[in-house]
């Protein structure tokens, strides 16, 4: 005897029960670490181009706590430079806003979803006549759990005819086009809008991003998407890559002003259209590891490949991870070699201070190849202020590094991550329409 | 310094070595407790440190390890001490650094095991006879494309094809045939506009015009570039490729198993798949590259680790046999064709032979000898 649907409905309950909201904790901060800041915070360098900021924390997430609200409006969008929380995930979409004024529409649906859920609260009840309004998946009340929603525009959302932008896109901005040691997939490379949704926990993230395209189906859809994690710090350091390597060890100063004004953020100095200011490029690069390959290397010539111990995360001839070779004084690269991979990235010069970038990447584990490998590898995030002087001239002094046999760059695109939503009657590039 | 040396380092015999064989400062050692056993045993004793002497103006020396990376260690007092980085790990030389950071003077020798040098020179006396073969393979399908035959180009096709992968040269970054290689047997992969790129050269631009796209106007232009590239290849001197420097026997230790990796990674994904369908050919002829290497590697590799050779043998015989088991009416299965337990099964054994493979290069590495003259 099955169960007729109606008669199931006519007997449907009450309304949803209000809980508490869970409690918030802060990540502790240990003696250790406080003590490394402060030593290095003394020796930063006289030119603070050239500084290391702190070392970026993994905000290491207990299972029954959720992580406080990271606040939403600002000059800047949050997800950039706050210390990236152990889950993302990554959604490229295409628009399908006919129009410029649905566009607009697209856009502020999506700012007040990305308000609502960065801060948390109580849904709306609908009442009985519709579905609720909230998947549930978080509990009644949604917790902040430090989500942050960092949106980026294509070249492509520019280029679109329908909506007369072209002569706004920001100078630099291009379609992601082909390294040569790149393998570019078109099904998952490009997009006209990139998501970068982080939080504290898979769950909050993954709520963000349904809640987001539910709201959002008329005007955009997913092209591609993938997920990603960082662990936590093992046993200490920076969070670990799929090459048991630690990821994002040095990275520019941005806590500085003086430096991030040079290095990150699009400024009223920089040669980019107005509306442009205080948002910032993104690079957002799917990039597959051969695991299994890497697995069978010595360790002696991983090393010498990324210019790192393994264990420590030191560079090779140091003792400690936030030690720099001097590389003046290993000028034909017998303690680090020339083609080493942090070496060739950053050569740490006056000529290329201006090129470094901000890196911010996630691991990611998605399933199997055809040859049965396990299909793993870095989500690669960097912001700049500018494409070319900074990502494109790291990326093209990396081509041919002995390091490119263990990895493949399968996707992404290059996105312009928009200034940020100053307050409550702002919404996403509002100034890019005007 | 003597006390405090046998007071840090309280074993049962310590001695100054001096590395480099200076004598002048000799006169600069105040006494040695006595020692058994050889000085290279003393070295390579567990955890026991390397101790040297260096001339005036050395500032500090570069300890060179086999299996470490170098490491940068102060010279005081004309003195200086080096720990290796694990207790199996020994420093097989020093250099000399003056304070602006230049070399001086060395000591000792990292390289590799003259023993190697003899398989080298027979692997490129057989490489350059493969790779004539590979020319004349060229010819013979440009002859057929401009015959009009496709049947007959597609069979030279493939001949040329695994005469190439006979060699077990890759085209990828350790590639002796550096960017040659990868024009003559590259993928589209990283070209800007993939296969329409004008980059886009070689047996797979070829693979793609006999049989993706039937043309055999566009097979001819292109099987004349590859013969351009082929011809090109064979009038560089071997030596000049496979040098008997340490540079060039530290590439070519890499390739027995670096052959097969490469297969993994780009054929058994089907990624170098251009029409053809022909994977798994390509993958006998990996194997019998990988084949004839540990042939070549038996003398040096069989005192290393006894039995090694052998096991990688069986496996990759097991390759063949899985490959073997998937022809149909002697045709070759794509590998995006093949069904899930066929796949495994050859996944299986190539997964097998590459973990046996893997230690071949720290295995040719471990030993520092002095460096080979030419």
């Amino acid at each position: 005897m099955s169960l007729d649907r109606r008669e199931f409905l006519t007997r449907a309950g009450a309304a949803a029960a209000v809980g508490a909201a869970g409690a918030l904790e802060a990540p502790a901060v240990s003696d250790a670490d406080a003590k490394r800041d402060a030593g290095h915070a003394s020796a930063r360098a006289a030119d603070p181009l050239l500084a290391d900021g702190d070392l970026q924390k993994a905000v290491v997430s207990d299972p029954s706590a959720r992580l406080p609200a990271i606040p939403f409006h600002g000059r800047h969008q949050a997800g950039i430079i706050n210390a990236p929380p152990p889950a993302a995930c990554f959604a490229a979409c295409n628009v399908t806003a006919g129009t410029r004024g649905e566009l607009i529409n697209t856009l502020q649906t999506l700012t007040q979803r990305a308000r609502f859920l960065t801060q948390g609260g109580l849904p709306p009840n609908l009442g009985p006549v519709a579905p609720p309004s909230d998947s549930g998946t978080l509990g009644p009340v949604v917790p902040p759990d430090g989500l942050t929603v960092t949106v980026g525009f294509g070249a492509s959302l520019f280029e679109n005819p329908a909506f007369g932008l072209a002569d706004k896109k920001p100078k630099r901005l291009t379609a992601m086009t082909s390294f040569p040691n790149d393998n570019l997939q078109p099904s998952i490379t490009g997009g006209d809008i990139l998501l970068q949704i982080c939080a504290g926990q898979p769950d909050t993230a993954i709520h963000a991003l349904r809640d987001i395209a539910k709201h959002t189906r008329a005007g955009m859809q997913i092209a591609y998407r993938t997920d990603g994690f960082q662990a936590p710090q093992r046993p200490n350091g920076v969070p670990r890559n799929h090459f048991g390597h630690m990821d994002g060890i040095a990275n520019p100063n941005v806590a500085d002003p003086y430096v991030a004004n040079r290095l990150l953020w699009v400024t009223n100095r920089t040669d980019e259209p107005a509306w442009a200011r205080g948002g910032t490029y993104h690079v957002f690069r799917i990039i597959r590891m051969f695991i299994e390959f890497w697995d069978r290397v010595a360790l002696n010539e991983q090393q010498t490949m990324i210019g790192r111990y393994r264990a420590s995360g030191a560079m090779l001839g140091t003792n400690s991870i936030t030690d720099v070779l001097d590389f003046a004084k290993d000028p034909q690269g017998k303690i680090m070699p020339m083609t080493a991979h942090i070496r060739l990235s950053n050569p740490r010069t006056k000529a290329t201070q201006d090129s470094r970038i901000f890196r911010r990447g996630y691991n990611y584990d998605n399933g199997i190849d055809l040859a049965g490998n396990l299909d793993m590898g870095l989500l690669f995030n960097c912001f700049q202020q500018d494409l070319v002087r900074q990502f494109v001239a790291n990326q093209t002094r990396l081509i041919g590094e002995p390091m490119v046999d263990y990895i493949s760059p399968i996707g992404g695109g290059y996105f312009f991550a928009v200034p940020g939503v100053q307050d409550a009657s702002d919404w996403y590039a509002r100034r890019l329409f005007e | 310094m003597l006390p405090t040396l046998l007071r840090d380092y309280p074993q049962p015999a310590v001695c100054v070595v001096e590395v480099g064989g200076d004598t002048r400062l000799a006169s600069r050692v105040e006494s040695c407790a006595p020692l058994s056993g050889s000085p290279e045993a003393f070295l390579g004793t567990l955890a026991t440190p390397l101790f040297g002497l260096a001339p005036d103006g050395v500032t500090s020396v570069i300890a060179r390890f086999m299996s470490a990376p170098a490491r940068m260690v102060r010279v005081r007092d004309n003195f200086y001490e080096i720990v290796g980085p694990s207790q199996a790990t020994r420093p097989c030389g020093v250099e000399w650094l003056t304070a602006s950071g230049s070399v001086v003077g060395s000591a000792g020798g990292c390289d590799y095991n003259p023993a190697e040098l003899g398989p080298l020179s027979t692997y490129r006396n057989s490489v350059a006879r493969e790779l004539s073969t590979v020319h004349v393979d060229v010819n013979a399908l440009a002859r057929a494309i401009s015959a009009g035959d496709l049947a007959e180009a597609e069979s030279d096709w493939l001949a040329a094809h695994l005469a190439w992968l006979d060699i077990g040269q890759d085209d990828g970054a350790y590639g002796a045939f550096g960017d040659l290689g990868g024009e003559i047997d590259g993928t589209a992969a990283g070209l800007v506009g993939g296969t329409a790129s004008p980059e886009f050269t070689g047996f797979h631009k070829v693979e793609m015009d006999l049989w993706k796209d039937g043309d055999l106007t566009a097979a001819a232009a292109d099987t004349a570039t590859l013969q351009q590239l082929v011809a090109t290849l064979v009038a560089i001197p071997l030596a000049t490729e496979l040098p008997a420097t340490g540079a060039g026997l530290a590439n070519w230790v890499l390739r027995p198993h670096e052959i097969l990796e490469d297969a993994v990674r780009d054929t058994l994904t089907g990624n170098d798949d251009y029409g053809s369908g022909t994977g798994l050919a390509s993958i006998t002829a990996d194997v019998a590259a990988v084949q004839q290497l540990l042939g070549l590697l038996v003398p040096v590799l069989d005192p290393l680790s006894p039995g090694l050779i052998a096991r990688a043998g069986g496996q990759l015989s097991s390759v063949l046999a899985a490959v073997d088991q998937t022809e149909v009416n002697g045709t070759w299965v794509a590998v995006s064709n093949l069904a899930a337990p066929a796949r495994e099964r050859i996944d299986a054994a190539v997964g097998a032979a590459l973990e046996t493979l893997a230690p071949i290069p720290d295995l040719l590495t471990s030993t520092g000898n002095a460096a080979p003259s030419s």
